[in-house]
C-alpha cells in the first residue's frame, strides 16, 4: 500500500489511541498512582490538596513559602479566606488547576497529615515485622475461660484431661477439679450443687436474708464477692477475715452461722478453681496467618485442583459414551460466579452437611474452613483444568498410542512414556492458570467468611490488602502489599513456567 | 480380557463417571430443591427431595434483590462493556501488528505488560480516580472496563493477526477500500475465531465480576445484590436459595444452550492468554 507517511501515521493514530488511551487513563495511569502511594502514609480520605486550612498555618507552611509572585497569585485565586472561621479554604480544583496546585504544594514543601511520603516504610514494616501479628504465622496462646464468668457448665473430656488436669501440680488442685466436675457421657459436667448460683443461694436463702431482712442484700453481696475475690487470689486470710466478720456482725443462729462458713467455703474454692481453669486451661496454637493460609490455599489448590482435572479428562477420554455431556456438567461450576458458587457452598455447609453429618460446625471450625475453601475453589476450578487437559490429550497422536498398544504396553506405562512427556504444554498452562487463580482469589472468601476470616486463619493476601485499604484507612501500606504480592506472583510463576518450559518436548 | 468382559467394564466406568457427575453437581441440586421448599421443610428435611412445592421464595427474592433492575443493570454493563473491549482491541490491535517499527512493538510490549499486575495495584488509585470522574456507576464502571479489559484481547488479537495473511487487506485498498472500510468489512469479519473467544473469555468476567463493582458502584450488580441479600437473609434459608438459583440461571442458560463454544472458547483463550 502506498500512502504518504503522515496519512498512514492518521490512521495508525486514528486505530491505536481509543484503546490506548482508556488503557492509559485506568491502568497506567492508576498504576503509577498506586507506586506513589505506596511509598505514602496515606489513609485513603484525606484530599492531597487540603480543602480547608487555618489562615496562620495556610500563610506560614504554603503562602510564604512560594518564591514567584505569580504562583501565590494562583494559589489565592483558588483559596479564599473565610472570614467566618478564620480559614482558608479552597474552590473546586480539576484537571489542569489540580496538578499546578498539587505542584505548587511540592514546591512549598507541604504535606498534609495523613498523606505524607515516607520512602520506604510501608515495605519495610512489612519486611520486619512491624504490621498485624495476624499478617505473619506465628504461634498464640489461646485461653479458653476467662475467669470473670461463670465456669463452663460442660468441658469436653479430652481439653479437660490433656490441657487442664494434667497440667495441675498438686493433688489439691485436682482434687479441687474433681469436686466441681465429675465425668458424663464423655465430658466433664459441673455438678449441679456446685453451680454458682446453687451455692450462692445457700446464703441468699437464709432466713436472715431472704425473710426477715435483717441482714441487707449489700451486705451479702460485698461478702460473696470479697470471697470470690479471696478465691481467685488463693487468699485463705482474706477469706477468714471476711466469713468472720460477716458472721460476727449479723444476728445468726450458730446452725445458720456453721451453714454460712460451710457455703462461702464452697464459694471460696469456686473462686479458686476459676483462678486455677482461667490460668491452667490455655493452649499454645499455631496460626497460619496471612502469609500463611495464602501459600497454604496456593499449595493445596494448585495440587488438588490439577490432580482431579487431570484424573477426569484422563475418564472423560477413554472414549466413553456421555463424554459430551460429563464435559458440561463438570464445566458448569465455573461458569458460576464466585461469589454464588461461595454462597451455594455455605448454603450445603449450613444444611445439608449438619443433616449428613450430625457435625453442627464447618465453616466455623477454624480447623475445618482453610481445607473447606480449597475444596470449594477445587470443585470450581477443576472442570476448567480438565477442558485443557482434554484439548491436550486430544493434541496426542492415536497412532502412537495404538502402536504402543499393539506392542503390548499397558496403560501405566503408556501414561508414563508417552502421554505424560506430551501433556507438559498443557501442565504449563494448568501450573500457571491455578498459581496465579489462588494468589489473587478474593471473592470466594469474601463471600464465605468476610472479616470473621481472621478469627479463622482464612484471610489471604488479596482480602488483607481490600480489608488495609478500605477498612483500616492504610491505603499506602495496602498498596505497598500489593507490588509486594506482584513481585511474588512474577517470581513464582516465571520460576514455574522455565522449568515447565524446559521439560516439554516437541513432536 | 475377553471382548465381553471389556465391554461390561466399559459400561462399569459409564455408570462410575455417570455417579461422579451426579455427586459432584449435587450441591447446586442441592440448592435448587431447597429452594421451592417452605421454610419449615428445609430445617427439618433438608435432604428429602420437596413434597410441598413453593415459589414464595422465588417471589420474595425477586423483590428484595430488584431482581429485574439488577438484571438489567448486569446486562448493560456486560454488553456495553465486552463490545468496547471488543472494538478497541481488535482496532488498536490490528494496526500494531500490522505496523512495522519500533514504536508500535513499545505499544505492544506496554499493553502486554498489564497481563501480570494484579489488580489489587491499582484497586485504591482507581477508586479516587472513579469519584473525580464522577463514574461511580453503573454506566460510568462500563469505559473502566474498556480500559482494563484491552491488554489481553489486544494481546490475544496482536497474536492472531500475525496469522492472517495481509492480502486480502491489500486487495481491498487497492480496490479503493478507505482504512475505516478495510477493517469494518474485511479484517474484523476475518478475526471472527478470536473475537468469539474473547467475548465468551470477557462477557463471563464481566457477568461474574464482584471486585471493582464493589469498590466503584457497590451496589446495583447481580453479584453484589446477591451478597447483600444473603448476607440479610442468613437465617431465612428459603430466600437466600431461590436468590442464588435466579442468580445463576441466566448465565446456566446460556451455557446450556451454548456451552460448545464457551467450552472451546475458553480453552483456546487458555492456550493463547
Amino acid at each position: 500500500m502506498v500512502q504518504p507517511r503522515w496519512k498512514s501515521a492518521l490512521y495508525f493514530a486514528l486505530f491505536v489511541l481509543p484503546g490506548l488511551a482508556l488503557y492509559a487513563l485506568f491502568f497506567l495511569y492508576p498504576f503509577g498512582q498506586g507506586i506513589r502511594i505506596s511509598f505514602t502514609d496515606w489513609d485513603g480520605l484525606t484530599p492531597r490538596i487540603p480543602i480547608s486550612m487555618a489562615k496562620a498555618d495556610f500563610e506560614s507552611q504554603i503562602l510564604n513559602r512560594l518564591p514567584r509572585a505569580d504562583e501565590r497569585s494562583f494559589l489565592l485565586s483558588i483559596y479564599h479566606l473565610d472570614p467566618a472561621d478564620n480559614q482558608y479554604k479552597r474552590y473546586a480544583a480539576t484537571g489542569l488547576t489540580r496538578y499546578r496546585l498539587q505542584h505548587l504544594l511540592r514546591v512549598a514543601g507541604f504535606q498534609p497529615e495523613g498523606y505524607k511520603v515516607v520512602g520506604f516504610a510501608n515495605y519495610l514494616r512489612i519486611f520486619t515485622g512491624g504490621v498485624e501479628e495476624r499478617f505473619y504465622p506465628h504461634v498464640f496462646t489461646q485461653v479458653n475461660y476467662n475467669a470473670d464468668s461463670d465456669l463452663p457448665a460442660t468441658i469436653p473430656r479430652g481439653d479437660f484431661e490433656k490441657h487442664f488436669l494434667a497440667r495441675l501440680s498438686t493433688p489439691q488442685d485436682r482434687e479441687l477439679a474433681f469436686a466441681f466436675y465429675s465425668l458424663q457421657d464423655d465430658v466433664y459436667r459441673l455438678k449441679a450443687r456446685f453451680d454458682e448460683f446453687a451455692l450462692e443461694d445457700r446464703i441468699w436463702l437464709l432466713p436472715e436474708v431472704a425473710v426477715k431482712k435483717v441482714i441487707s442484700s449489700e451486705k451479702v453481696d460485698a461478702l460473696l464477692s470479697s470471697v470470690k475475690t479471696a478465691g481467685l487470689q488463693k487468699d485463705q486470710a482474706a477469706f477468714n477475715v471476711a466469713v468472720s466478720d460477716f458472721v460476727a456482725s449479723s444476728p445468726l443462729s450458730p446452725a445458720e452461722a456453721g451453714e454460712v462458713k460451710a457455703a462461702t467455703e464452697q464459694i471460696y474454692k469456686l473462686g479458686a478453681l476459676k483462678g486455677l481453669l482461667a490460668s491452667t486451661w490455655v493452649q499454645q496454637r499455631f496460626e497460619m496467618g496471612v502469609i500463611g493460609f495464602t501459600i497454604f490455599f496456593t499449595i493445596f489448590n494448585v495440587l488438588f485442583s490439577n490432580l482431579i482435572g487431570f484424573l477426569l479428562a484422563l475418564a472423560l477420554d477413554t472414549g466413553i459414551k456421555s463424554q459430551k455431556v460429563l464435559r458440561s456438567v463438570f464445566f458448569l461450576p465455573n461458569v458460576l460466579s464466585m461469589i454464588v458458587v461461595a454462597l451455594v457452598w455455605s448454603f450445603v455447609f449450613y444444611n445439608l452437611l449438619p443433616a449428613l453429618t450430625g457435625i453442627d460446625k464447618w465453616m466455623g471450625d477454624p480447623d475445618k474452613a482453610p481445607w473447606l475453601i480449597v475444596m470449594v475453589q477445587v470443585w470450581q476450578q477443576a472442570g476448567y483444568l480438565m477442558v485443557i487437559y482434554l484439548a491436550g490429550l486430544s493434541n496426542i497422536p492415536t497412532d502412537v498410542l495404538e502402536a504402543a498398544s499393539i506392542d503390548g504396553t499397558g496403560f501405566a506405562a503408556r501414561l508414563r512414556h508417552i502421554t505424560l512427556p506430551l501433556l507438559v504444554p498443557a501442565f504449563t498452562i494448568c501450573l500457571f492458570l491455578s498459581l496465579s487463580n489462588s494468589l489473587k482469589s478474593f471473592d470466594l472468601m469474601y463471600a464465605m467468611v468476610g472479616p470473621s476470616g481472621y478469627a479463622l486463619g482464612t484471610i489471604p493476601f488479596v482480602m488483607d490488602i481490600f480489608f488495609d485499604a478500605f477498612a483500616k484507612k492504610l491505603a499506602g501500606l495496602a498498596t505497598a502489599k500489593a507490588i509486594l504480592l506482584f513481585i511474588a506472583i512474577a517470581l513464582i510463576t516465571g520460576v514455574q513456567l522455565s522449568i515447565t518450559k524446559r521439560r516439554e518436548v516437541q513432536m | 480380557m475377553s471382548p465381553i468382559r471389556r465391554k461390561r467394564l466399559r459400561w462399569l466406568f459409564e455408570a462410575f463417571m455417570i455417579l461422579v457427575a451426579i455427586i459432584y453437581i449435587y450441591p447446586a441440586l442441592f440448592v435448587l430443591t431447597n429452594a421451592v421448599k417452605p421454610e419449615a421443610d428445609i430445617k427439618l428435611h433438608p435432604i428429602s427431595l420437596p413434597t410441598t412445592v413453593t415459589l414464595a421464595n422465588f417471589a420474595k427474592a425477586w423483590t428484595e434483590m430488584h431482581f429485574a433492575s439488577t438484571l438489567l443493570n448486569t446486562a448493560i454493563i456486560t454488553v456495553f462493556g465486552v463490545a468496547g473491549i471488543l472494538l478497541f482491541s481488535s482496532m488498536a490491535a490490528w494496526k500494531l501488528a500490522r505496523t512495522l517499527g519500533r514504536l508500535s512493538w513499545l505499544l505492544y510490549l506496554l499493553f502486554a505488560f498489564a497481563l501480570v499486575i494484579p489488580f489489587q495495584i491499582v484497586m485504591v488509585p482507581i477508586v479516587s480516580l472513579a469519584t473525580d470522574l464522577k463514574l461511580s456507576t453503573i454506566w460510568g464502571i462500563i469505559p473502566m472496563y474498556w480500559g482494563l479489559g484491552c491488554p489481553l484481547a489486544v494481546f490475544m488479537y496482536h497474536g492472531f493477526v500475525k496469522g492472517v495473511p495481509r492480502e486480502l487487506e491489500e486487495a481491498a485498498a487497492i480496490d479503493g477500500g478507505g482504512q475505516v472500510f478495510v477493517f469494518a468489512r474485511v479484517v474484523f469479519p476475518l478475526l471472527k475465531p478470536i473475537t468469539a473467544t474473547i467475548l465468551i473469555l470477557d462477557a463471563l468476567w464481566l457477568w461474574n465480576d464482584f471486585l471493582l463493582p464493589l469498590v466503584v458502584v457497590k451496589k446495583g450488580t447481580l453479584q453484589l445484590e446477591q451478597m447483600h441479600f444473603y448476607g440479610m437473609f442468613l437465617r431465612e434459608y428459603g430466600p437466600a436459595a431461590a436468590s442464588l438459583i435466579l442468580s445463576a440461571a441466566p448465565i446456566i442458560v446460556l451455557y446450556l444452550a451454548l456451552q460448545k463454544f464457551i467450552i472451546r472458547g475458553i480453552a483456546a483463550g487458555a492456550v493463547k492468554g
